[in-house]
């Protein structure tokens, strides 16, 4: 029992939790923002009789809430509609951040119902990720929570719980790996010549633009991504080995040795970063590719960040905006792990952390 | 409170996972004979007991199916009672765990197409073609996520939501268009197979709607 009450009480620095807020919340203001630019709110949204495009949307069973609460009209949808942006738009400021989270999810639940054939995988995704957002810390830094509590728009550097970072990973994951298991039909598998991602890309309806000339030269590329996808697919528990082996550096063998040495997990998530990119550049299906991408910096703790940021701007005296410098200390255990992402005041790697992560 | 809040939160993300846990797990929730009622599905009862065949067990696909339907019918009906109690909290968060991506890539396609005629002539002007760089008619509408779904998820099982979009989208047509008096919504259907078997050239033409501009109410 004491092993579960500890897993879920990591503390780390908010950024990664903030970062995931600002981009749900980016990409759920571009997508229903499209909605109201093509002109098509009341037909997404509105009762049938009116114009929308549901089916006996009144008259449901049970009833749908918006429609129990608000008069059956265009206004109605448009409200429903209003109250749903301006709630993101606060979650993404982070202003109210819990408060305007969980609006948001409850009026994005609502109008899926009215319309659930526009209500695609991904909005199920970024409504469990709302909800998880809405009950974290996300508001610690980068909102204007912070701002008004702390007088910084980075907040007071103060360590906020871990668990809804961890959660999310464990949801990826999961959302990954069945979606690879329920990949039952041969085409998928070398049984069927893995001809499955060929032929999604014949269709009229996913496909970006003609890829009929995949039947040519490019047939074996296809392959590869398809069984790439489907083994990525297959292995994404795999992380969560990686992730405990690096929660447990310190204790021996050499697969865990092996595993902190080359990272497999960053190379599992660079591959499902390419699927993503590849998803976009040939499938016209709307947010999923840019909405799963940003859902990426959960897979790394804000230290890894941090380094990152680092290494990539060369500023190795200052910190990122919003985090303090790294402390020996600040980041309790999980820190111990994150040996070369580990800065000291001097943003120096402190100088224990290769012992950490060498092969023993 | 506070001291015990680290074993309370645990015990209350044990319960979610466990909930969340059970609505992943790769079970049907409803399963019948109307699950394997599409072409997709008939191909893939087809090739897996070609393959069962292959391993020595002899089953047709319709034994298979049955079979399928009988196993896992009470394990579907297990899943759905347990999940019963939760379905309000469920419902109204719009949360799940549902994740059948591409689960079966369709092998019949449709596209849809919108044409319209009027004026002195006759003949059908095709307004939109799905992929089809001449006719992009409000194409950015129509390719946008929650547009598609309504008519591309009603290929495969029509609903009253397709007359909705016809309607629509003649409303839109007859608005834009003056001397347009009718239109026709349709989706052609192909089947298409993978490089190195053997073609199927034909296509149908399915879920044909034409409106007249007298029928469409100001």
């Amino acid at each position: 029992m004491s092993w579960w009450v500890s897993l879920w009480n990591h503390r780390e620095q908010p950024t990664v939790l903030a970062l995931l807020r600002i981009g749900v919340g980016l990409v759920l203001l571009v997508d229903f923002g499209r909605a109201a630019w093509l002109g098509v709110v009341p037909q997404l949204w509105a009762p049938d009789e009116l114009g929308g495009l549901g089916s006996k949307v009144t008259a449901r069973e049970p009833p749908l809430l918006i429609y129990e609460l608000l008069p059956h009209s265009v206004d109605s949808a448009w409200l429903a509609y209003g109250v749903l942006v301006t709630a993101l738009v606060c979650f993404t400021l982070g202003l109210g951040t819990r408060v305007a989270g969980l609006v948001a999810l409850l009026t994005y639940a609502a109008l899926a119902k009215v319309l659930p054939l526009g209500d695609r995988g991904i909005d199920l995704m970024m409504r469990n990720v709302l909800l998880v957002l809405s009950l974290s810390r996300s508001h610690a830094a980068w909102s204007l929570d912070a701002r008004i509590r702390t007088g910084s728009w980075f907040g007071d550097g103060q360590t906020v719980p871990a668990w809804p970072r961890h959660l999310l990973i464990l949801q990826l994951v999961v959302m990954y790996f069945l979606a690879g298991v329920q990949k039952t039909a041969l085409s998928w598998t070398p049984l069927g010549g893995y001809s499955a991602l060929y032929l999604v890309l014949q269709d009229p309806h996913i496909a970006r633009f003609d890829m009929s000339w995949l039947s040519g030269w490019a047939y074996p590329l296809s392959q590869v991504a398809t069984a790439t996808t489907h083994l990525f697919e297959w292995t994404a528990p795999l992380t969560l080995l990686a992730y405990h082996y690096r929660d447990t550096a310190h204790r021996p063998g050499r697969l865990r040795a092996w595993s902190q040495r080359w990272r497999p997990h960053w190379w599992w998530i660079g591959v499902g970063a390419l699927l993503h990119l590849g998803i976009w550049m040939t499938m016209d299906i709307g947010i999923f590719p840019w909405a799963m991408l940003l859902l990426y910096p959960a897979w790394f703790h804000p230290d890894e960040l941090q380094a990152a940021w680092r290494k990539l701007s060369g500023l190795h005296a200052a910190p990122a905006p919003g985090l303090p410098e790294a402390q020996p200390g600040l980041f309790e255990r999980d820190a111990q792990s994150f040996s070369d992402g580990v800065l000291d005041r001097e943003g120096l790697e402190r100088p224990d952390s290769r012992a950490v992560i060498e092969p023993r | 409170m506070r001291e015990h809040w680290p074993k309370i939160r645990a015990a209350l993300l044990a319960v979610v996972l466990l909930w969340q846990g059970l609505l992943a797990s790769p079970m049907p929730s409803n399963i019948d004979a109307s699950s394997f009622d599409n072409p997709i599905a008939e191909a893939e009862l087809v090739r897996w007991s070609e393959l069962l065949a292959g391993l020595g067990w002899a089953v047709t696909p319709h034994e298979l199916e049955r079979g399928v339907i009988e196993h896992l019918g009470g394990v579907a009906s297990a899943k759905k009672a347990a999940l019963k109690p939760l379905k309000p909290l469920q419902r109204t968060l719009g949360i799940g765990q549902a994740w059948g991506l591409f689960t079966y890539p369709n092998t019949y396609p449709h596209q849809l197409i919108i044409s319209v005629r009027g004026g002195s002539d006759q003949r059908w002007q095709t307004l939109y073609a799905a992929l089809d760089p001449e006719h992009e008619w409000h194409k950015s509408t129509f390719v946008y996520r929650r547009i598609r779904g309504v008519y591309d998820d009603n290929a495969s099982r029509t609903r009253p939501s397709y007359s909705h979009f016809v309607d629509w989208v003649a409303g839109m047509a007859f608005e834009e268009l003056p001397e347009v008096n009718e239109v026709r919504v349709h989706m052609i259907r192909t089947h298409v197979k993978p490089p190195g078997e053997t073609p199927d050239p034909e296509t149908s033409i399915r879920l044909s709607r034409v409106v007249r501009r007298s029928e469409l109410a100001p």
